[in-house]
């Protein structure tokens, strides 16, 4: 939460009041719906209590450009939470982020207002009509041209055209340092896919840069950090068991460069962690069972070895008894001998 | 003498409806009805093969094994097809190509090939007629409504009139859309079928 305000405050210092007004518009609506769905269902308000709704209010808010359409913040918002929280039975039974549910659906509603953004430093009011301000993000041109003339220090402060929460990487790396470190997010699932991504970047760069130049243009655009950090990587989201994670973060970064490559299509993290998510709980279940089928093996295997070693231990004395005995009776045999 | 109508006989319109209760055939209107006019058609092609179809194989002898009178319900509609199809083709030609395949597919829909050996030829055969005629129109008001609200969100229109819709959904126009807006429907349907069966008693 405190990361996602952090964000808020680097946005609203880009593009002024219409990001807090958004902001609020987004997590109202977000926890009105939790609200109607809870009465809907017949429950009291005060019973299991649910705030999950505030933090996907941030999120879609801080995925959005500024000065996005209300009704179109609105109704992300809502198919988010209807669609992707509250008909699989809410919190406690997500199978994708509701973020993204929402994101994806206003994407293929609305690609002029999802994916064409304001330059920062403009002030805006919502509802911002005004299009001649407006560009494609910075994403968008380097997935088109490969390259990019933007000078790193912008890239690093968000000073680009994109979504108002997901463009300042330096915010965003500190987050993530201090979410990983706290355990706030899914780690394993987090460095599976970074890493993944890294490595294919690093040898077979998309860009038309180094390698090393490639791994920052790759985690700096399409929404990657930022989707990763608070969409895929959620721990309502990702899988529980470490190993799960680090597999769900290895597809999840290989969905994530096939989307890139071959579709070219902007924020691809967000599409990816709809394509992987469904499967986190199917990871999560088969590791579970293999841990327990390789554990009933290895105390088999460790039985039998304990029987081995005992037979062979046995064995070993008996020839050894045999021995002393014969040892014996040759001394015996000797000793009878000196006396005769 | 007192004869009351088999209330039962209405279900497939309201308690039992093909669409919005029992999710039956929904492939069809899911993908293909995105607008009224291709619902109507798809309405019409449905209402025609299965009514057709049920009726003639309705015929067949029991006596003959399960499996060959699935193939011959089958054959029977694809015959019915034939003569759909050639019709449709002069009256909705731009909706037969809109619906595609799945034109053809009607003849393999449940309602011939599970609901009659489930249901239909359980009954005589005027009850059988009556029951699955409504079935049909249950369907063909479901999708015929389903077809009208889905091109109102998806085009602001309505059979290609504007209506001044200030937001449109153009992800309805996809099949995942589809299948989104039918369950929607299918839920606000059900709930109201079930508080009007709890009021009742």
């Amino acid at each position: 939460m405190l990361a996602l305000i952090a964000l808020t405050f680097m946005a609203f210092f880009y593009y002024g009041m219409v990001v807090v007004e958004q902001t609020l518009i987004s997590v109202l609506a977000c926890l009105i719906v939790d609200i109607v769905a809870k009465l809907l269902r017949g429950k009291k308000l005060t019973e299991d209590v649910d705030l999950t709704g505030i933090t996907t209010g941030f999120v879609i808010s801080l995925m959005m450009p500024a000065g996005v359409p209300i009704t179109t913040l609105i109704i992300t918002c809502v198919i988010g939470q209807v669609i992707g929280k509250q008909i699989f039975g809410g919190y406690r039974n997500l199978i994708f982020a509701p973020a993204a549910v929402g994101y994806t659906f206003s994407a293929i509603c609305w690609e002029h207002h999802i994916f064409t953004y304001p330059k920062p430093m403009v002030e805006m009011s919502i509802n911002y009509q005004v299009f001649d301000g407006y560009s494609n993000s910075f994403s968008s041109m380097l997935n088109d041209i490969g390259k990019s003339s933007v000078a790193p220090s912008d890239i690093l402060l968000g000073n680009i055209a994109g979504p108002m929460g997901a463009t300042h990487i330096l915010v965003l790396a500190v987050c993530a340092i201090i979410l990983l470190l706290r355990n706030k997010v899914s780690v394993m699932s987090f460095i599976g896919t970074i890493g993944f991504i890294c490595l294919g970047c690093f040898f077979f760069p998309r860009f038309e840069v180094s390698g090393l130049e490639a791994i920052f243009y790759e985690l700096s655009s399409n929404m990657l950090l930022f989707g990763l950090l608070f969409i895929a990587s959620d721990k309502g989201i990702a899988p529980k068991n470490n190993v799960a994670g680090l597999i769900y973060g290895i597809i999840l970064g290989i969905v994530v460069v096939i989307i890139n490559s071959y579709f070219g299509r902007e924020n691809a993290i967000i599409y990816a962690s709809l394509v992987v998510s469904p499967l986190s709980i199917a990871i999560d279940k088969n590791i579970i069972v293999c841990k327990v089928f390789l554990s009933r093996q290895f105390e088999k295997l460790s039985i039998n070895l304990r029987k081995c070693s005992s037979k062979i231990v046995t064995q070993i004395k008996a020839r050894t008894s045999q021995n002393e005995n014969k040892n014996t009776d040759i001394e015996i045999d000797r000793e009878q001998e000196n006396g005769k | 003498m007192e004869n009351k109508f088999d209330l039962s006989l209405l279900d497939g319109l309201y308690r039992k409806n093909t669409i919005l209760i029992s999710c039956l055939s929904i492939g069809t209107a899911v993908v293909c009805a995105d607008t009224l006019k291709k619902a109507l058609f798809i309405a019409f092609a449905f209402s025609t093969i299965t009514f057709m179809s049920v009726a003639i194989a309705s015929f067949i002898s029991r006596n003959v094994v399960y499996a060959l009178r699935i193939i011959l319900y089958t054959i029977i509609s694809s015959v019915v097809y034939i003569i759909v199809s050639l019709f449709s083709q002069h009256f909705f030609a731009e909706q037969v190509l809109g619906v595609g395949v799945y034109f053809p597919l009607m003849i393999s829909n449940s309602l011939i090939t599970t609901q009659t050996e489930r249901h239909f030829y359980k009954k005589t055969k005027a009850k059988m007629l009556i029951s699955l005629a409504f079935y049909i129109i249950g369907y063909d008001i479901a999708v015929i409504i389903f077809g009208a609200i889905r091109e109102i969100l998806t085009y602001g229109t309505i059979m290609n009139n504007v209506v001044g819709m200030n937001v449109t959904f153009s992800a309805l126009s996809y099949s995942f859309g589809g299948f989104i807006l039918l369950g929607l429907l299918s839920a606000i349907y059900r709930k109201i079928v079930f508080t009007i069966d709890g009021f009742k008693k």
